[in-house]
Parts: C-alpha cells; sequence; structure tokens
C-alpha cells in the first residue's frame, strides 16, 4: 500500500505544540498544494481538528521515504526546529498506515473515546482534499473504506453509546460549578461543529437560554434558528460575557479573543458570580492568564481529556471489540489492494480481447447485406459475450491468487501467452476514461461508469448538515446513509470485472466538474 | 458523673472522627451515613453531660474553660450535623468531627471548677454566652462551608477528575450551592457575634463599671467582628464571592478558634474563665 501518514495528536503533544502546528496549516488548500508540489507526494489529505493534525499522502516511490519527506515539510512549515517537533510527530506506513486511519476516524483514538465528531471532520477534511484535486486513488479508497469501517464500528460495537463527548464535560462541570442548570444561560462563541452539539447537550438539561455570537450575524443566526436560540454579534463579547454562565468557544481566529483584562472587566460588572469557560478551539480562544482570576473556571481541550479520564477504562471494553473489528477490516482492505495489482494485467487481457471481437463482428456486419440494428446489436453482443465467457476462469483464478498476494507467476504467464502490452492500460488511466456517450466507438467500455470523487461528493457537499449527521449515527433506514453505503459498496467491494475500470480521480483539467 | 458521660461522649467523638477520617481518605470503604449516626448519638448523650454538669452546679454550668469547650463542642458538633445534612456533604462532617472531638477532648482534660465562682452567678452570662458562642459556631460552619469550598474550587482549578461513581472521586456540592451556604451562616452568625459583644459589654459594665476592656481576648473579637463587618459590606457592595471571601471566612474562625481556646488555656486577661472579677 502506497500510503502514509505523518501527524501529531493529543496522545503525542501538548497543546502548544498542535496550536503552533494548526496555526501554520490554516490555509489547507495552499498547504495541500505545498505538498503536491513535492516530487515524491502524489496525493495527499490533510486533517486538522482540535486534536490533531495529520498528513495522509500517498505516492509512487518507498513509503518510508514520503513519510521521511512529509516530516521534513512539515518541520520546514512550522518552522520549530527539529528537536522541538520531531519527538511529538508519529509516522505510519503501507498498512499501519491505513490501520491508524481507520482508527482515527472510528475514533478509537479520540480524546473522547467513540466522540461522533471526528468522522465528519475527516469527511470534511478529504472533501477539501478532493475540491483541491489532491486525491487518488490509493487516499480515495482508503478514506472510503475508513467512512465504511468508522460506520460499522459505530453500529455494531457499543463504543458510541452514550459517548461522553467532550461537549458533554460542559453539562457535567457546569454541575460542578452551578447549583442547577436550569436558570443558566449559555453563550456560544463561534459556530463550531463541537459547540453546536455542547449546546444541545446543556439544552437538554434545561438551560434557559443559548446565545450565538459569531464575527458575521448570518452564520450566528443560522446556528440560532437551527439549535433555537439567539444571535449576537461577536462585537458585543464583554457585555454577552457579561450576562451568560457558561460560555463555549470555538472560533477558528488565530488569537486569544478573550483575555485577563477583558474577563477582569466583566467579571466586575457581574458581581463576580461563577462563569465556566470551556475552550473547544486550537488555537486557544481564552487567553490561559485568564485562569489566574478567581471565579473563572477555563477548560480547554487538554484539561477535558484529564477531567473525562476515567470514560475511557471503563468503555475499553468496547474499544476491544472495535479494534478486532478494525483488524479485520484491515486485513480484507489489504487482500482486496493485492488482489489489485493484477488489474492493469486483467485489463490488458480484457482490452485485448474485446478488441479482436469488435473487430470481427464488424467485419461479420460488413458481409451482412444491409444489416438492421438489430442484427448489428445482437452480433456485437455475441462477440463481447464469447470474450467473457472464454476469459472468465482465467481472469477468476488470477483474481484469486491475486487475493492470496502472489500473482506474479499466473500474470506473468499471460503477459507472455497473449503477449499483452501493460502500458496501454496505464496509459488509459491516465489520460482519463473515454467518455461513455462515445460507446459506439468504443465498445470496451462494458459496465456502468463508477462515480467519479467529485460526483460521489457532489450530493454530500449540497445538503452536507442534514445528510452527514444521519450518516454518523448510521441509521440503516436513513435513505441518505443508505445510498451511501451503496456508493461505498459500488466502489470498494472486491466484484467482478466491473470494478477493474480504473477510474481517473486527479483530473486536473477538468473545471466543470470540481 | 457528667464527666463520666462526657468522657463516654468523647469516645464516641473519636470514633466518629475516625471514622469520618477513613472516609476522606477512602470513601468507598466508610458509608457516608456511619459518621453522622455517630455524631447524633454522642450529641445527644452530650445533651445528657450538659444537664447533669448543670444539676451538678447548680446553675448555668460555665464555671472556667473544661465548661466552655464542652459546650462550644456540642454546638459544634449540631453545626457540623446541620451543614454535612443540608448540604449533602459527609466530608463536612469528617472535617467538623475533628474540630468537635478536639474541643471535647480539651474539655474532658481540663479540670472541672466545683462550684461558679460569685462574679459568674449573672442571668447575664447565659445570655451573652449563648449569643457568642452560637455566633462563634455558625462561623465554624461558615468555616467547614469554606475550606469544602476551597477544596472544590482547587479541584476545578487544577483540573482534576470528575467525581463518578466507583472512581473514589468524592462527589462534592456545586460552587454556587457552597458560597451560598456559607455566606448564609456567616449572615448568621454576624448578627449573634455582634449581640454577644453588646451583652458582654453590658454585663462587664455591671461588673466592673466599663463597657469595654482592653483584654487580648475582646481585641480578637473586635477585629474578628470587623472582618466579618467588611466582608459583607463587600458582598453585599460589589458582589465579592468564591475564593478569597472563603479564605477571610476561614481566617476569621481559625482566629476565633485559636482565641477562644489559647487565651483560655493561658488564662491571660478577664476571659480567663473563674477569675473575671480579680
Amino acid at each position: 500500500m502506497k500510503i502514509a501518514v505523518v501527524g501529531l495528536s493529543h496522545h503525542t503533544a501538548p497543546i502548544a505544540i498542535r496550536e503552533q502546528l494548526a496555526q501554520h496549516m490554516r490555509e489547507v488548500p495552499e498547504r495541500l498544494a505545498d505538498f503536491r508540489s513535492m516530487d515524491e507526494v502524489q496525493e495527499v489529505c490533510i486533517v486538522s481538528t482540535c486534536n490533531r493534525l495529520e498528513v495522509y499522502v500517498a505516492g509512487a516511490g518507498d513509503v518510508t521515504y514520503l513519510a521521511r519527506r512529509v516530516r521534513a515539510h512539515l518541520r520546514s512549515i512550522s518552522g520549530l526546529a527539529s528537536a522541538e517537533l520531531d519527538p511529538h510527530l508519529y509516522e505510519h506506513v503501507g498498512v499501519a498506515a491505513l490501520q491508524h486511519l481507520f482508527r482515527v476516524a472510528s475514533s478509537l483514538d479520540s480524546m473522547v473515546l467513540g466522540e461522533p465528531q471526528i468522522l465528519g471532520q475527516i469527511k470534511d477534511a478529504f472533501r477539501v482534499a478532493v475540491d483541491e484535486t489532491s486525491i487518488g486513488p490509493h487516499l480515495l479508497r482508503s478514506f472510503e473504506r475508513a467512512f465504511m469501517v468508522a460506520k460499522r464500528v459505530r453500529t455494531e460495537t457499543g463504543i458510541g453509546e452514550n459517548a461522553i463527548s467532550m461537549s458533554f464535560a460542559a453539562v457535567e462541570l457546569g454541575r460542578q460549578i452551578f447549583d442547577s442548570l436550569v436558570d443558566k444561560k449559555v453563550l456560544l462563541v463561534g459556530a463550531g461543529k463541537m459547540s453546536t452539539l455542547a449546546a444541545r447537550h446543556l439544552m437538554a438539561h434545561g438551560v434557559s437560554e443559548v446565545r450565538v455570537a459569531s464575527r458575521s450575524l448570518a452564520t450566528a443566526q443560522r446556528l440560532a434558528s437551527e439549535i433555537g436560540g439567539l444571535a449576537s454579534s461577536l462585537t458585543d463579547l464583554p457585555m454577552l460575557l457579561g450576562s451568560a454562565d457558561i460560555v463555549i468557544c470555538s472560533t477558528a481566529a488565530p488569537h486569544h479573543i478573550i483575555d485577563k483584562k477583558m474577563m477582569a472587566r466583566v467579571l466586575r460588572e457581574r458581581r463576580y458570580r461563577s462563569i465556566l469557560l470551556v475552550d473547544m478551539a486550537v488555537p486557544r480562544d481564552v487567553d490561559p492568564k485568564v485562569t489566574e482570576l478567581d471565579n473563572v473556571f477555563v477548560y480547554d481541550v487538554d484539561d477535558l481529556q484529564t477531567v473525562l479520564d476515567d470514560n475511557r477504562a471503563t468503555r475499553a471494553r468496547e474499544a476491544k471489540a472495535a479494534e478486532d473489528l478494525i483488524e479485520q477490516e484491515v486485513g480484507a482492505f489489504e487482500r482486496w489492494h493485492k488482489s489489485q495489482q493484477v488489474v492493469p494485467v486483467i485489463k490488458a487481457l480484457r482490452q485485448f480481447a474485446l478488441e479482436i471481437a469488435l473487430k470481427e463482428s464488424e467485419r461479420t456486419l460488413a458481409n451482412v447485406p444491409s444489416p438492421d440494428k438489430k442484427t448489428i446489436q445482437t452480433v456485437r453482443a455475441m462477440g463481447q459475450a464469447i470474450v467473457n465467457k472464454l476469459l472468465h476462469p482465467a481472469l477468476a483464478n488470477l483474481k484469486a491468487e491475486g487475493a492470496r498476494g502472489d500473482p506474479e507467476v499466473l500474470a506473468d504467464a499471460l503477459v507472455r501467452l497473449f503477449e499483452l502490452d501493460l502500458s496501454r492500460g496505464e496509459q488509459d488511466t491516465e489520460e482519463g476514461r473515454p467518455e461513455a456517450n462515445t460507446g459506439e466507438a468504443n465498445p470496451v467500455v462494458e459496465s456502468p461508469p463508477e462515480p467519479t470523487a467529485s460526483q460521489r461528493m457532489a450530493p454530500q457537499r449540497t445538503a452536507s448538515e442534514p445528510r452527514l449527521r444521519p450518516a454518523l449515527g448510521a441509521q440503516p433506514a436513513d435513505p441518505g446513509a443508505s445510498t451511501e453505503a451503496a456508493l461505498d459498496e459500488d466502489s470498494l467491494a472486491p466484484r467482478d470485472e466491473g470494478d477493474l475500470n480504473v477510474v481517473p480521480f486527479r483530473r486536473r483539467d477538468s473545471s466543470s466538474s470540481f | 458523673m457528667a464527666l463520666l458521660l462526657l468522657k463516654v461522649c468523647s469516645v464516641f467523638y473519636l470514633l466518629t472522627m475516625v471514622v469520618g477520617v477513613l472516609q476522606i481518605v477512602w470513601p468507598r470503604v466508610t458509608g457516608d451515613r456511619m459518621v453522622l449516626v455517630g455524631f447524633v448519638t454522642a450529641a445527644v448523650a452530650h445533651v445528657g453531660a450538659l444537664v447533669l454538669r448543670a444539676i451538678e452546679v447548680a446553675g448555668f454550668p460555665m464555671a472556667n474553660l473544661h465548661d466552655a469547650l464542652s459546650l462550644f463542642g456540642f454546638l459544634a458538633a449540631l453545626i457540623t450535623v446541620i451543614v454535612s445534612w443540608r448540604l449533602k456533604v459527609p466530608q463536612a462532617a469528617a472535617i467538623g468531627s475533628i474540630l468537635v472531638a478536639a474541643l471535647v477532648l480539651g474539655s474532658v482534660v481540663i479540670e472541672p471548677a466545683h462550684t461558679i465562682p460569685p462574679a459568674l452567678r449573672s442571668h447575664w452570662l447565659p445570655v451573652h454566652i449563648a449569643f457568642a458562642f452560637l455566633g462563634d459556631a455558625a462561623f465554624l460552619g461558615a468555616g467547614i462551608v469554606s475550606v469544602i469550598y476551597l477544596v472544590q474550587d482547587g479541584r476545578l482549578r487544577h483540573k482534576r477528575r470528575l467525581p463518578k461513581p466507583g472512581t473514589g472521586v468524592h462527589k462534592l456540592p456545586p460552587l454556587e450551592m457552597l458560597d451560598r451556604a456559607s455566606v448564609r451562616l456567616v449572615n448568621v452568625g454576624f448578627p449573634l457575634m455582634t449581640l454577644g459583644l453588646v451583652t458582654g459589654g453590658i454585663y462587664g459594665h455591671l461588673l466592673g463599671g466599663t463597657f469595654w476592656l482592653f483584654d487580648p481576648r475582646n481585641l480578637v473579637s473586635g477585629v474578628v467582628w470587623l472582618l466579618y463587618a467588611v466582608l459583607l459590606h463587600f458582598r453585599i457592595s460589589i458582589g465579592w464571592r468564591g475564593r478569597r471571601l472563603a479564605w477571610l471566612t476561614l481566617v476569621g474562625v481559625v482566629v476565633t478558634l485559636l482565641a477562644f481556646v489559647l487565651f483560655g488555656v493561658a488564662g491571660v486577661g478577664h476571659h480567663a474563665g473563674g477569675d473575671y472579677v480579680s
């Protein structure tokens, strides 16, 4: 497998380092272009969340070398010395990278085990990479498989059930400070997904008011109407802090938006009533100095991990089940991937045979005086049917051998026996697939085209909010989720010949579809 | 007889203290109720001891420091039970039990006086003592609540684990509730203390012709009274609360207790029971 991942997470790096790196990786499209400009890198996807920053790459050469290059690049971007950054970075290559991706997507590597947000965050990251045409066949397959595995983990293990996410921590902490949450006011600063979830938890516990403050009033209003709260502009922040009891920050601001001076003034105004600040943003929204003030309780993402630590132990059993499932999936994917090594041979063989069939059927048709439409179709279909039937056992055996991971002897024999030209198939992949409507001239196309990356992502992008959430919960009854599952199946399941048409994912020239 | 019962009492208080301390160290080993049950049992016996002592001396039993510690110990036990029961925080009882055990043990150790000195045979004495001791007991309650407040505050400040069943982490009441309880107790204690000072002044005037004697005990009381006055003032005017308030409350309580015991034991000044008029 030609993929590698280099990154850091809450497991390996303190928040200060994460912040620093996150800061430099803010412009994801530009960073993607940065990585793509490296010779070794063909595909790249950057996953950047509160708790982790990971660069997934795929390339032609040696993956270990690839990982090393990515590491060096990260260092140069962050401006950190290697001694500062390297101890916090981890890297996985090949199957290990795939397993890591599966684990992260399934929320097994999350700060709060089983929290549901991470899958959406990875999907978002993947979408950005698709938009930037940074995704090719390797990452596409890996990520889509990861999404499917995550869904399986969620439905088949108990890990997602009563997942006390970080958003729920706000409720727990609120209970430590406030008598009752019923008469309390909640302020969301920034309209992040995490803060929305936190607000929902708090509303379920009966808080009297939820107010959303965002830089743009429109965003605030949209979120406020979604969760049934009030909207405000961020310019009124000091005033809003004066009346709020629980504040949840998740802005993308690169600097602190609540500092000690502001908070001290706010405290005087609010007559020193206690206030809980949950800072889910990275870089942090709340200046760490604010903690020095009395009656102000500030929790950043690291702190939340500390206070929630014990949940991990109680859910270790479910985690084990999930790990087993992932192990299984990694194995299946690996076997399927190996079987894909024989794809070029199979393609070449089919193409060779189909070309003969086409030529011969055209010649036959030329001898028929004024053939009608039905005759033409019948003759062509016969040609194709003969090819399919004739090749079926050979191809099935080749694929079986491929799945066992040792297809070279058979593949080599086929190439020599039929004098196959493998470079033709490769060329086809790189230049792009023949358009389906030219089928008359190109009868080689014998199966419905696999949806391209852009087609696959398009419906999700237009209706991302309502679609993603049910998909995360993996309700089988949900049409959106099942369509998605069907798409996953289409693109990933090791099927018969139809699957073997490799789609050109990296279409830098096409502007219309992206 | 009264002394014997008081000794029995002190044993009960000691046992309660042991259970209470065990409970703080290993929250899962002992039940929450044991401390409270022990306290109530001991306090009931303590009432008996106080009544017997009153019969023994044929008057309000306040002959010397023995009686003072015994009575204050009883009031401290009472306020501890009330606080820990109302706030549903058994740790309060555990903290209180240490203080109560110390007070009652002190009382047992000190030889009781056989008769009440003539200067203390006044109707003003029970009135003055009632106000002063009840005020001090309320402050003591506020002090215990403040300790729990500071623990809870520190826990949140230092991002300790959230309490969960089975993890051995104590569940403490929310800060807001502790803050309110502490202020309520100070609100009760302050007027009582004021009345204690006033009645003390009247009593002193009747005895020695002056309302205010500059003995160390009086000075400390005055300072503590001022401290609480300032504390309440800022609470009402600008809304002071939280950690700072808890520390100030605690300082007041510790100073009061120290003054109570030290000056009593050292026999300094006019409050050193028994020789007020000397």
